[in-house]
């Protein structure tokens, strides 16, 4: 009996003291809601450095560099001030819309917009760290690993949708070119971006012809190069590039994404 | 023969070892646990899984090499039962080949193990195994057995630690000795640049036996990398079993 | 030479010291000689040797100076140890194989067959007593079951030699008793049998020839019959004599113990013997016995070693 009593008395000691625990510390998380400050980048060493610290291991060190990003990139889109989610929700003049992402801040006057309004966030940016974060982390990724397309292409275009900074993203594929000469996706972004950012079609052309001659490139990329020789409008050239890529993607939800702004560029045109 | 006897038991005997099941468990584990980190990576779950598959597959083929490859001859010294089959009539070399061989098989066990459990995750992921892994699963088998020699014959005559950081060090010397041929280039003062040299082909250079990048994201690779990469490994292997040998025929076993 | 089972000639073997440390003579100049068929008792203190030239003789160890020869081969080559078993100091085996196992592996080094490899496995597992213990893990054996499983291994390939070093020193009484009818067996069967030991009495028991080493050298070595006798250290002379008589003779009361009419009387020297004879006619007394009081094996070993 007096051996069981002790057992007993043990088992309930130990319950206490990790309820104690349990509930001590739940008390102290909710006086304090956690702020998301992801600061990896500043303390990682350069990509070269990383390169040689990863001992043959380059391609998982990789992995995880774009486990990070792809994570915080997750947790951003969730957070009211990202433009992207904001452009989501907003579902606008997609004209406006694209004239908004194309147009840095900067060359305008800060004017004050009403909240949930992308253009505010846009205008605020810097301030999101998407930029200080991402793309310091795909340049130290990319170097670590300069065949993982995939990053260069996230970079270069999902997180300039997002952002406008054109020269992050131009300076990123054209690092990912160097590395992957054959691959046809790192002359058409850049062509696509001296496009709709620079308006610069001569460059547009030279990008997209190079990414021709590269094996596995898109049938849709000779007609867009007709087409930048014919002059037409923005929109239809969107469209036509929207439809290529249409063509080109399984991804449900890129898809459906595409479609969606089809059929605003098409109901614009109608 | 008697090598083979020497072989067989050994492979009993890491067979039976705790600690080398222990870590088998682990990298298997670790091998589909990519399946769920594979997830977090928008859509390269596949990349995610051979890259955690042969990574896991060299780390704990290191761990097993250093572990086991070691304790192979410190045991054998330490708890003086070397002295029963070294008074029989058999060649030392033939001791430390047996040794060696025994290992090799249990890690060729272990590799194959490895590699089926990869398969497996691809084969859920992708719906198929790529085959393609097997030259980069072939050179990671060769670099472990590399680390074993060393293994081997820093125990031959050092005490275990220093044996174990000396293996590890040239791990990671190994893994170096690329950013080493570099160095060699910026550097064109003529003393400087000899030693720097000799250094480059004295230590193993690990990264001939890297694959595992070129292998997972189809990189055109050169057109004899696996056979003489194989080459490179087997005769270097060779050299340190003649040298552990050598060690081991003039030890006094006190 | 043909009947040297071992022959050493000069054999010398100096350890050399650490950084800073000074050499040690683990053995210095050992002419040795082993007949075959007999058995050969190695005797000494700790740190004599006895173990550095066992190490010599199967090739653990390399000598510093000098030569050995293994049933009349020289011990340069694996060859040597064909005929040869060894059972070393407190044996350490593979923890990891079963007894049957660890028998079955050694007998494969000796290259023998499938049939004779598990006839004579069985067998020697029986004689040394672990027949039952046969599945069990070596890891699990106590110190005697390992010291018995020694012996298995070392009977393995049959050998003519058989080198021991302190073959009964983890043995209880029964054990080194059943030990020492293997080695008397053995004997008949013709082996030659080398082993050390601390244990004198079981040497005196079994040994035909005795060898001592103290420091590194070897001080004495004979037959131990020889090495015994040769050391008659007095004679102890019993005689009768009537207590009166006693009184009035000229015997003194030095070395005399004396019980009603029986005297006894240890004389120093042998010679004296006669003339002592002599005198206990005259006095009248009746001699019962005259016994040689020669050195036990401990005190001739004590003797060599200086103490």
């Amino acid at each position: 009996m007096k051996a069981f009593l002790k057992k007993a008395v043990f088992v309930v000691v130990l319950c206490c003291l990790g309820f104690l625990i349990h509930r001590t510390q739940w008390v102290l998380d909710k006086s304090k809601r956690i702020h998301f400050v992801d600061t990896t980048p500043v303390f990682l060493p350069r990509g070269e450095v990383l390169k040689w610290m990863s001992m043959g291991y380059r391609g998982i060190v990789a992995d995880w560099l774009w486990i990070r990003c792809v994570l915080y990139y997750g947790r951003r889109a969730i957070d009211e001030d990202n433009p992207y989610y904001i452009y989501m929700l907003e579902k606008g003049n997609p004209e406006k819309e694209f004239e908004a992402i194309r147009t840095p801040p900067e060359s305008k006057e800060t004017p004050s917009y009403p909240r949930g309004d992308f253009r505010s966030a846009l205008a605020r940016r810097s301030s999101l760290g998407l930029v200080d974060y991402i793309y310091p982390m795909l340049d130290r990724l990319t170097t670590v690993d300069p065949h993982f397309v995939f990053p260069y292409i996230f970079g270069g275009v999902y997180i300039l949708i997002g952002t406008g900074e054109k020269e992050d993203a131009m300076d990123l594929l054209k690092k990912g070119y160097v590395a992957n000469p054959s691959r046809w996706e790192f002359p058409l972004y850049l062509g696509w971006i001296e496009w709709w950012f620079f308006e610069n079609k001569e460059k547009t052309q030279e990008y997209m012809l190079q990414a021709v001659s590269k094996k596995g490139c898109p049938t849709y990329v000779p007609g867009l190069i007709v087409s930048l020789s014919r002059n037409i409008g923005r929109t239809e050239f969107a469209k036509l590039y929207l439809e290529g890529m249409l063509k080109s993607t399984e991804n449900p939800e890129v898809r459906k994404q595409i479609e969606e702004l089809l059929a605003r560029i098409s109901e614009e045109g109608s | 023969m008697r090598i083979a006897f020497v072989a067989w038991n050994t492979f009993k005997e890491t067979v039976r070892n705790r600690v080398m099941v222990n870590i088998l468990i682990f990298a298997v584990g670790l091998i589909l646990l990519s399946l769920v980190v594979g997830d977090w990576s928008l859509g390269h779950q596949v990349k995610v899984i051979k890259d955690f598959g042969l990574s896991a597959m060299s780390i704990f083929g290191l761990l097993i090499a250093i572990f086991i490859g070691i304790r192979l001859m410190v045991q054998e010294l330490e708890q003086r039962t070397i002295y029963v089959i070294a008074s029989k009539p058999i060649h030392r070399w033939e001791i430390v080949v047996g040794k060696y061989i025994g290992l090799g098989v249990t890690l060729a066990v272990n590799v194959v193990l490895m590699s089926l459990a990869l398969w497996g995750a691809d084969l859920i992921m992708e719906g198929k195994m790529d085959l393609g892994l097997v030259p980069a699963i072939l050179l990671i088998y060769v670099e472990i057995l590399l680390i074993v020699g060393f293994a081997l014959f820093f125990s031959s005559f050092a005490a275990p630690t220093l044996s174990a950081l000396l293996t590890l060090a040239v791990f990671i010397i190994g893994h170096l000795s690329e950013f080493l041929r570099e160095y060699v280039q910026l550097y064109p003062d003529k003393g400087f640049h000899w030693l720097l040299k000799c250094l480059y082909y004295v230590v193993p250079n690990l990264e001939k036996l890297n694959l595992k990048m070129a292998v997972v994201e189809q990189i055109e690779r050169p057109p004899h990398a696996v056979s003489y990469g194989f080459l490179y490994g087997v005769a270097y292997i060779t050299l340190l079993l003649f040298l552990t040998a050598a060690v081991f025929a003039k030890k006094d076993f006190k | 030479m043909s009947n040297l089972a071992i022959r050493t000639e000069g054999l010398t073997k100096i350890y050399k010291g650490e950084l800073g440390q000074k050499s040690i003579v683990g053995l210095e100049d050992l002419n040795l000689e082993v007949f075959e068929g007999e058995v050969f008792a190695f005797l000494g203190p700790n740190g004599a040797g006895k173990t550095t030239t066992i190490k010599l003789l199967t090739r653990l160890i390399y000598p510093t100076k000098g030569k050995v020869w293994i049933l009349g081969r020289q011990n340069t080559t694996r060859l040597s140890m064909e005929k040869v078993g060894y059972l070393p100091e407190q044996p350490q085996l593979y923890g990891y194989l079963t007894g049957g196992e660890f028998l079955d592996f050694l007998s494969r080094i000796f290259g023998l067959d499938s049939e004779v490899r598990k006839r004579r496995t069985a067998e020697l597992l029986d004689r040394v007593g672990l027949g039952r213990q046969k599945d069990l893990l070596i890891r699990n054996y106590s110190r005697g079951m390992m010291q018995r499983l020694g012996l298995a291994q070392a009977l393995i390939n049959d050998p003519s030699l058989l080198i021991l070093d302190e073959p009964m020193a983890s043995l209880d009484p029964i054990g080194r008793k059943d030990f020492r009818d293997l080695i008397l067996e053995l004997k008949r069967q013709g082996k030659t049998i080398f082993f050390s030991s601390h244990i004198l009495s079981d040497a005196e028991m079994i040994a035909d020839r005795v060898g001592i080493l103290n420091h590194g050298r070897q001080v004495s070595v004979g037959r131990l019959g020889d090495l015994v006798s040769s050391q008659v250290t007095s004679v102890e002379v019993t005689f009768v004599l009537d207590p009166t008589k006693l009184s009035q003779s000229d015997l003194g009361t030095k070395d005399v113990v004396v019980q009603a009419e029986k005297v006894l009387v240890h004389l120093r020297e042998e010679e004296e013997v006669p003339d002592f004879l002599k005198r206990i006619e005259r006095w009248g007394g009746r001699v019962v016995s005259v016994v040689p009081q020669r050195k036990s094996l401990e005190e001739v070993f004590m003797a060599e070693i200086g103490r």
